[in-house]
């Protein structure tokens, strides 16, 4: 791989371990995939903040890289911290967990990761604009990224990212190349998706299904762009939970200098059909409903509190919905009562990557296909989808 | 008995150094959610390989899926000496490619399906690199 004379002196220390360190697997994942040389990038997104998630070894890590003097060099937003340190639920947790989680918190704003900015949905916090060239992990912002946005980024690993945002270039490989950037696949889709929870289950299914590349053909039958934004951003996530997609151009919505050269008769097709994977609970299931996996923005839950019919959720036994939103400036939201139903919101945090039997939650209702996917997995509960929004 | 044959792929992408270790097979997988990390065991059925234990095993892997977090479970089960011996993939996911790097294990990448196919479950495979690929053998059971 090309390194410029910066770049060498990188690697040969003289500008402190960190920096070595960071450099050396970002070229060793380079030369892994290919890339001739190293490209700068505006924008750095870590994953890996949930103690849940990387544990005690994981914090070392981090630990570690402060103490070689690891210093962003790129704006850095980072995903969302487990439960255990919102102040609603941190009684639950015992002080070894709550301690550990705020200290990946401490050391990640020390290394300079913007101290507002811990959500999975890192474009609203900034936007980066078509053409840019960043480094992101999670998998949600990644697709939703290069699909929606059509900005370069490949699915960079939370360490990765980490790097990048140290270094302030990535490797030049992958979805940072347009020819890496057409799809292989073409995706009917028959019948209209007007729910999140509709579009979350398409989304599963297709990430499942596709091996390459897909340009989904898909009607989204909802006027409000608020909604039809959710519901991309639902659809999207879900191709990324069960696929290591990094990119699905969906027609009509995919800037369309990514495809317009594109014959789709030469394209390998998959067709799917949404009446048949209408796979939802009709029946109680849980008395808490979540909300916000990708994040909302509090605009855009509100919207959907104005959506759902609150008489149909309480027959279905929900009493209460969790929200999970970007931190908030200002404004202090916390719980509220609606048609007797409580609402919280949680701001910064992800309860999927937290352990939920602790705070004697066993089972969660919700819409977003990720949530679907990792609660069982991550949190230790049960989950169900329901067909409400 | 063992009846071992080599195949020397080419054009494979290869991290690390030489490997040998017991096959196991997976449809799918993210370090993050089907593995896990304190045991090293896998849980989801939808790997199909639900309840076998990842170390010092040769994973061959058809498919990855899901989180950019997987990095850290993969180092956390490398530092509890928990970690598999080498990957085995046709496919090439930048998020295992970090974990591979971080743990000092082998990774192949871009190893055709027919290749992928002729190892079984159980059998030892060992990988050696060669200057534009590598050599894959496996000893199967007969």
């Amino acid at each position: 791989m090309y390194l410029d004379r910066i770049d060498e002196r990188i690697l040969n220390g003289e500008y402190g371990e960190a920096k070595r360190l960071a450099l050396k697997i970002l070229v060793s994942i380079g030369e892994a995939l290919g890339a001739e040389k190293l490209i700068p990038i505006s924008h750095a997104h870590i994953s890996g903040v949930s103690y849940f998630n990387i544990g005690d070894e994981g914090l070392e890590f981090l630990e570690d890289m402060l103490v070689k003097g690891a210093k962003t060099l790129v704006f850095t937003t980072a995903n969302p911290y487990s439960i255990a340190i919102h102040e609603s639920y941190t009684k639950y947790y015992s002080s070894d967990i709550v301690e550990k989680q705020k200290k990946i918190v401490d050391i990640l704003i020390r290394i300079g990761v913007a101290p507002n900015s811990f959500t999975c949905i890192p474009y609203k916090i900034r936007r980066p604009i078509y053409g840019e060239h960043v480094a992101w992990a999670e998998s949600s912002a990644v697709i939703y990224a290069n699909s929606i946005l059509g900005v370069y980024t490949n699915r960079e690993s939370g360490v990765s990212a980490l790097m990048a945002s140290i270094i302030g270039k990535t490797y030049y490989a992958g979805m940072h190349i347009d020819e890496n950037r057409t799809p292989k696949e073409y995706v009917i889709v028959r019948g209209n998706v007007k729910t999140i929870s509709l579009a979350s289950i398409l989304g599963l299914y297709i990430g499942r299904n596709s091996k390459n590349i897909p340009l989904i053909d898909v009607s989204i039958a909802v006027e409000n762009a608020v909604y039809k934004e959710l519901i991309l951003r639902n659809l999207l996530a879900s191709i990324a939970t069960t696929s290591d997609l990094p990119l699905a151009i969906i027609k009509n919505e995919t800037p369309i200098t990514i495809y317009r050269t594109i014959d789709v008769n030469l394209l390998e097709r998959i067709e799917v059909d949404v009446e048949e994977l209408k796979l939802f609970t009709e029946e109680k299931c849980s008395n808490t409903l979540f909300l916000g996996c990708p994040h909302m923005m509090p605009e855009e839950a509100e919207f959907i509190l104005n959506t759902i019919d609150f008489e149909e959720i309480k027959m279905l036994g929900i009493e209460k919905i969790l929200i999970a939103i970007p931190i908030q400036n200002g404004d202090k939201i916390g719980k509220k009562r609606r048609k007797g139903i409580e609402i919280e919101y949680i701001p910064g945090v992800c309860p999927v990557v937290s352990n939920l039997m602790t705070i004697h939650i066993n089972f969660l209702a919700t819409v977003h296909g990720k949530a679907h996917h990792y609660i069982p997995r991550l949190s230790g509960i049960k989950s169900c989808m329901m067909n409400i929004v | 008995m063992y009846d071992e044959y080599c195949i020397d792929v080419p054009n494979t992408k290869i991290i690390g150094g030489s490997a040998e270790g017991e096959a196991l097979k997976l449809k799918v997988l993210s370090f993050l959610g089907d593995v896990d990390s304190k045991t090293g065991t896998i849980i989801s059925e939808d790997t199909g390989a639900i309840g076998h234990h990842i170390k010092d095993r040769i994973l061959v892997i058809e498919k990855f899926r899901g989180s950019t977090v997987g990095v850290y479970v993969l180092y956390s089960l490398c530092r509890k000496r928990l970690a598999p011996k080498a990957i085995i993939s046709n496919e090439l996911d930048p998020v295992v490619i970090a974990g591979i790097v971080l743990c000092n294990i082998v990774g192949v990448f871009r190893v055709p399906e027919n290749i992928m196919k002729l190892i079984n479950n159980g059998d030892v495979v060992k990988i050696r690199p060669l200057e534009n690929g590598a050599r894959v053998c496996i000893a199967g059971k007969v």
